[in-house]
């Protein structure tokens, strides 16, 4: 039987690379590929799903049309007659930044960029700026770093010390646990900081719970302590790093009692960390996106990053600032976070609005006004901010097509839905954010009924539109295998290293990849070195020019309770969690709760309680968490509102200071036992 | 012997549960149990505290005992790879399995009406590929190995007191401590241990053809020790016919396969289950011969009557392990012996037998009184008693007394059904 080399294309770091073994064009099961040395050992839960979710009764299989609130199956030759007619007629009505093109992480890989080529060709449409994610750390690394790069995942075997800040491997990035364990095994110390007692701090030495939002003042506290100590690199200092005695300075009005008192966390235990890492090398911290999903993120990222700096933790063996790896992404011409900024591609075509504040700005929009949205690889109505408002913004549409697998609640709103692929019905390739390689994901089977790919529904909506022939070749490549092959050939064959062949027999080490990231000392900031102290952080953001601590906003009385809404290991953002197998383990949402805040609510494990605040409410079960530090509220993200609600009923549509990221976790709330619903 | 093992890193294992969904992908979808699952220390995450977890399917143990006392033979071994194999179309849906298994490896599956078990993915083995779980563990956690062990050698905390031999090697965790975190965070907190609320394998309910079946067992055997005249009337005799018929027909009742009833006394070796089948039939046949046919001895219906309500005890052995006292009050041979006792007027005897089983019920009692919902059963169970040695001795209305004798023995009975538990890993690690 034949075996396929794969990788998993979901927004994840790990990015696994995978076997999977077809009969007669049906896929039986999923092997591990250990020729990726991130991921060797296979995918995870949700890897390992992809059988059944490949043959789900769910799927949609054909275009199907909304009539009356139901949907029913038409042909494609209707569906595109349905969709060139509205997209001839808003365009000539009101132009075609009438037209909204919504396309998120829901796969990744290199035909995206043809959907953008769509509708640059259709005249420029209204898209979105920002991202949901991670783009405050990256901007606070590039700022500081000048390259948002690190060591390879395995390194993390030689360090001696471990800090794992907002980030909880175990669930959202399983196969850093590996080295993780292996450096433990060798004596290493591992630290996790974070509100909660996640599944990856069961092994560590220490675990630190700071209020939610203090985590800067905290890093600062520390670095206060290690110069104090005089445990600072100072050769390293001298050699790489710009501002520090501008930024030792601005240390000076911190107290460590005050940070204490700020953060939460006992002075005793701010010491204790200190010591830890300004005596233990190397040093490897790896920061989260947990902590810089706060309107203060991108300054709290550079506090922390402020530590690997002072300690001379950069561009060594097991010494690494672990937070984004791009290093694969050698087809990108503009990289991440610079191509989430407003008019950085397409300036002149396209109107942009943040996706942190998606559903209010859908809303405002005038001259044109939004008519038409067209959705693809997201589900915004779970996974943006305050879902209210988005699901009030689309209604408001007059017409919506969704390109989707399974009735999410994006899909629910669509006038037209569009049956898509699976990663099995496409050849792509994909690089990761975390490991080394280029990846091909292939195409093993047929897309089954009516289902086409997305480059294919774009090819013969182009003919159909009745765009340049030239333009359409140079552009959307003909609906065939051998046509997708020749395209990402295209830049494939930019890169000895690298070939279709070569790729289909496994990962390939992305071409100039660094395995050790800033060994050679070289970063591309304005000064060269390493930059505590940024202009560009004044210039372009309009933030201090040194890391520093902004206190979130001043905190409601009526709402004194953080709402954290983080990944389960069960589901990649609003996926998976329809499968049967994944449904079975992990069936409803919860909220988690500190067993002081349910009892002086007078509220018991297993009630159902409302979670509410001015943005919305949300009915959910209770489960108490005797590790949690009181004061917050843990709904994980990616439940659909159908199968008992998404947490971003409660979000506000917020950006982050740098990057615009999204503030997800500046919520609060408070939960009082449901006596309705 | 075959050497085959899993081997499980407590230090490596997160509880990411691929292992379960690599089985389901594997072996097909499995409900409403999932033939390997996850069980993890400290649910409730109590600070200070470890957690960690276990991944346990079946161990396909050198003295598997869910194949030792099947009463329809329905496992078997495979020579070639030392796999304990279950035979669904030998498997007559009783379930005696799940309560044999201390690692609770049978599933029992309410569609098909038959348990179903890991198969150590054999087929896989015979193609020298490992079992899907073990190869397909993220962190490495679980894994395979084909390297001599010595499964005799009591494995980890799994503190199940009889060990069959399981072909698991577990390595135990190097820190034993959880993460060090700032109590002071936490003070004041307290914690109730989470109600075992799913492990408890049967109740009352749910079992009651049982339930019946085993109290008419007590009732036939006691109508024959106690021989009266009354037993050589030929109204009585088909009045005995008939009630032992109606056992026969409940007997059946909660089997998921019935038409294969006849596979349950193809164990007589180690199952007291194909031995309380065999009992009773010879107990219904030969008390027919004797109503019927000719006179056999009464000593020989007494033994076999002993017998069944002995087989009938000896059945629910496996399942008492969490009670204090090691005799239940309400085993069918007390309550087959305070029957004989009752109807042949032996009221000292009776009262001292009754009084015993009444303090070993309040034995049982004390201190399990938090559950506050059963406390009215407890009440009605000793006032029954109360009752019945009042009534005893006032001679007043024979009805009441009957009335109130049966009540408190069927009220025992059903408290004995609800406090039926087996022993799970689940359990056993959840230890604080």
């Amino acid at each position: 039987m034949p075996l396929y080399n794969t990788v998993c294309p979901r927004n994840c770091y790990s990015t696994c690379s995978f076997k999977v073994k077809v009969e007669e064009g049906k896929l039986i099961s999923i092997e591990a590929q250990d020729l990726n040395k991130s991921t060797p050992e296979g995918p995870c839960i949700k890897g390992l799903s992809y059988i059944e979710r490949q043959y789900s009764p769910d799927r949609i299989l054909y275009p199907l049309q909304k009539h009356n609130g139901q949907f029913n199956r038409i042909s494609w030759d209707k569906a595109f007659e349905l969709i060139i007619n509205k997209l001839k007629y808003y365009k000539d009505q009101y132009g075609s930044h009438s037209v909204m093109y919504y396309a998120s992480s829901g796969m990744s890989g290199l035909l995206n960029g043809i959907s953008a080529n769509f509708w640059r060709m259709y005249g420029g449409v209204t898209t979105v700026y920002g991202n949901l994610c991670w783009p405050a750390g990256l901007e606070a690394t590039k700022l500081t770093l000048g390259e948002n790069k690190h060591n390879i995942p395995t390194d993390i075997e030689n360090a001696k010390l471990i800090v794992l800040w907002g980030k909880n491997p175990a669930e959202s990035n399983i196969h850093q646990m590996v080295p993780i364990e292996k450096a433990q095994r060798k004596g290493a110390k591992l630290v996790v900081i974070d509100p909660r007692r996640t599944p990856s701090s069961e092994r560590a030495d220490l675990l630190l719970q700071p209020k939610s939002g203090t985590d800067a003042i905290l890093a600062l506290a520390v670095a206060k302590l290690i110069i104090a100590n005089n445990q600072h690199d100072k050769n390293f200092i001298q050699k790489h790093v710009k501002g520090f005695d501008e930024f030792s300075q601005s240390l000076e009005s911190i107290s460590i009692e005050g940070a204490s008192a700020e953060c939460g966390i006992p002075v005793v235990f701010i010491d204790e960390l200190a010591t830890l890492i300004g005596t233990t090398k190397p040093m490897t911290l790896v920061p989260g996106y947990g902590m810089q999903r706060f309107s203060n993120g991108g300054q709290t990222t550079r506090c922390l990053l402020a530590l690997s700096v002072i300690t001379g933790n950069i561009g060594k063996k097991g010494a690494c600032w672990h937070y984004a790896n791009l290093q694969s992404y050698v087809f990108d011409s503009v990289k991440e976070p610079e191509s989430y900024y407003p008019g950085e591609l397409d300036k002149p075509n396209r109107r942009t609005i943040p996706t942190a504040k998606l559903g209010e700005s859908m809303l405002k929009l005038i001259d044109p006004e939004l008519k038409m949205a067209w959705v693809e690889r997201g589900n915004p109505i779970t996974q943006n901010p305050d879902s209210n408002a988005t699901i009030k913004a689309f209604k408001k549409l007059d017409y919506v097509v969704v390109v989707e697998q399974f009735m999410t609640d994006t899909a629910q709103e669509a006038d037209l839905l569009l049956p898509a692929k699976t990663l099995f019905e496409q050849s792509d390739i994909v690089g990761s954010y975390w490991n080394p390689y280029v990846q091909l994901k292939q195409k093993v089977c047929e897309p089954p009924k009516q289902v086409k790919p997305e480059t294919e529904i774009y090819y013969h909506l182009a003919k159909k539109m009745g765009f340049d022939d030239e333009d359409i070749k140079n552009n959307i490549p003909e609906p065939t295998d051998e046509a997708i092959a020749t395209h990402l050939n295209e830049y494939v064959k930019k890169f000895e290293e690298l070939s279709m062949e070569r790729l289909k027999q496994g990962p390939i080490l992305a071409p100039g990849l660094e395995e050790i990231a800033f060994s050679d000392a070289h970063f591309k900031t304005p000064s060269g070195k390493i930059e505590l102290y940024s202009e560009q952080a004044r210039k372009r953001w309009n933030i201090d020019e040194l890391p520093k601590y902004l206190p979130l906003d001043k905190p409601d009385e009526k709402y004194p309770l953080f709402l954290m809404s983080p990944n389960t290991k069960n589901r990649i953002h609003s996926q998976f969690g329809n499968c049967a197998t994944i449904k079975a383990l992990d069936p409803m949402p919860v909220a988690s709760i500190s067993p002081k805040d349910a009892k002086c609510r007078n509220i018991k494990h297993g009630d159902r309680i409302k979670v509410y605040n001015s943005q919305g409410e949300l009915y959910i079960k209770v489960q108490l968490d005797y590790s949690m530090r009181p004061g917050n509220v843990v709904i994980f993200n990616g439940y659909w509102n159908q199968e008992g609600g998404s947490p971003n009923l409660l979000t506000k549509g917020r950006e982050t200071d740098i990057g615009h990221g999204t503030a997800f976790h500046d919520t609060k709330v408070e939960i009082v036992k449901a006596t309705a619903k | 012997m075959s050497t085959n093992h899993f081997i499980f890193d407590k230090n490596k294992c997160v509880g990411c549960e691929a292992c379960v969904v690599a089985c389901v992908t594997e072996n097909g979808f499995q409900s409403p149990d999932q033939w390997r699952s996850i069980t993890s220390s400290n649910q409730l995450k109590v600070a200070g505290l470890p957690l960690f977890h276990l991944s346990m399917a079946c161990n396909h143990c050198e003295d598997a005992p869910c194949m030792k006392y099947c009463p329809a033979m329905a496992f078997k071994r495979s020579n070639k790879t030392g796999a304990v194999l279950h035979i669904e179309n030998h498997c007559i849906g009783c379930k005696y399995c799940t309560w044999q298994c201390p690692y609770d490896a049978p599933k029992f599956n309410p569609v098909k009406g038959t348990v179903e078990k890991c198969t150590f993915c054999e087929s896989r083995l015979l193609e020298g590929q490992k079992p899907a779980c073990t190869s397909l563990c993220p962190t490495g956690a679980l894994n395979y190995s084909s390297d001599p062990i010595n499964k005799g050698i009591v494995q980890d905390d799994l503190k199940v007191s009889k060990y069959p031999k399981p072909s698991i090697k577990i390595k135990d965790l190097q820190k034993q401590e959880g993460p060090k975190m700032d109590l002071s965070l936490f003070e004041g907190e307290e914690f109730e241990p989470l109600e075992i609320q799913s492990e408890v394998r049967s109740n009352a309910l749910k079992e009651w053809p049982l339930l019946v079946f085993t109290l008419i067992v007590a009732l036939l055997t006691a109508l024959q020790l106690f021989k009266s005249a009354f037993m050589d009337h030929r109204f009585a005799n088909e009045i005995f016919i008939g009630i032992g018929f109606i056992g026969a027909v409940l007997s059946t009742l909660h089997l998921g396969r019935k038409e294969r009833m006849w596979r349950s006394i193809l164990n007589l070796r180690y199952s007291w289950l194909s031995r309380e089948i065999l009992f009773f039939g010879l107990f219904m046949a030969v008390s027919l011969v004797h109503f019927y046919l000719f006179d056999i001895q009464h000593w020989i219906l007494v033994c076999l009557g002993t017998l069944l309500c002995l087989s009938v005890d000896m059945l629910y052995q496996p399942a008492q392990w969490k009670w204090k006292a090691k005799i239940h009050s309400a085993q069918i041979t007390l309550i087959a012996l305070s029957i004989t006792l009752f109807l042949s007027e032996q009221a000292l005897f009776f009262v001292i037998l009754m009084g015993i089983r009444l303090l070993l019920f309040v034995y049982r009692k004390v201190g399990v009184i938090a559950d506050k919902k059963k406390w009215l059963l407890i009440v009605f169970r000793i006032a029954s008693v109360f009752a019945t040695f009042g009534l005893l001795f006032q001679d007043q209305s024979l009805w009441l007394l009957v009335v109130s004798f049966a009540l408190g023995e069927i009220l025992d009975r059903i408290d004995f059904y609800n406090e039926l538990n087996v022993p799970k890993p689940r359990v056993l690690i959840k230890a604080y």
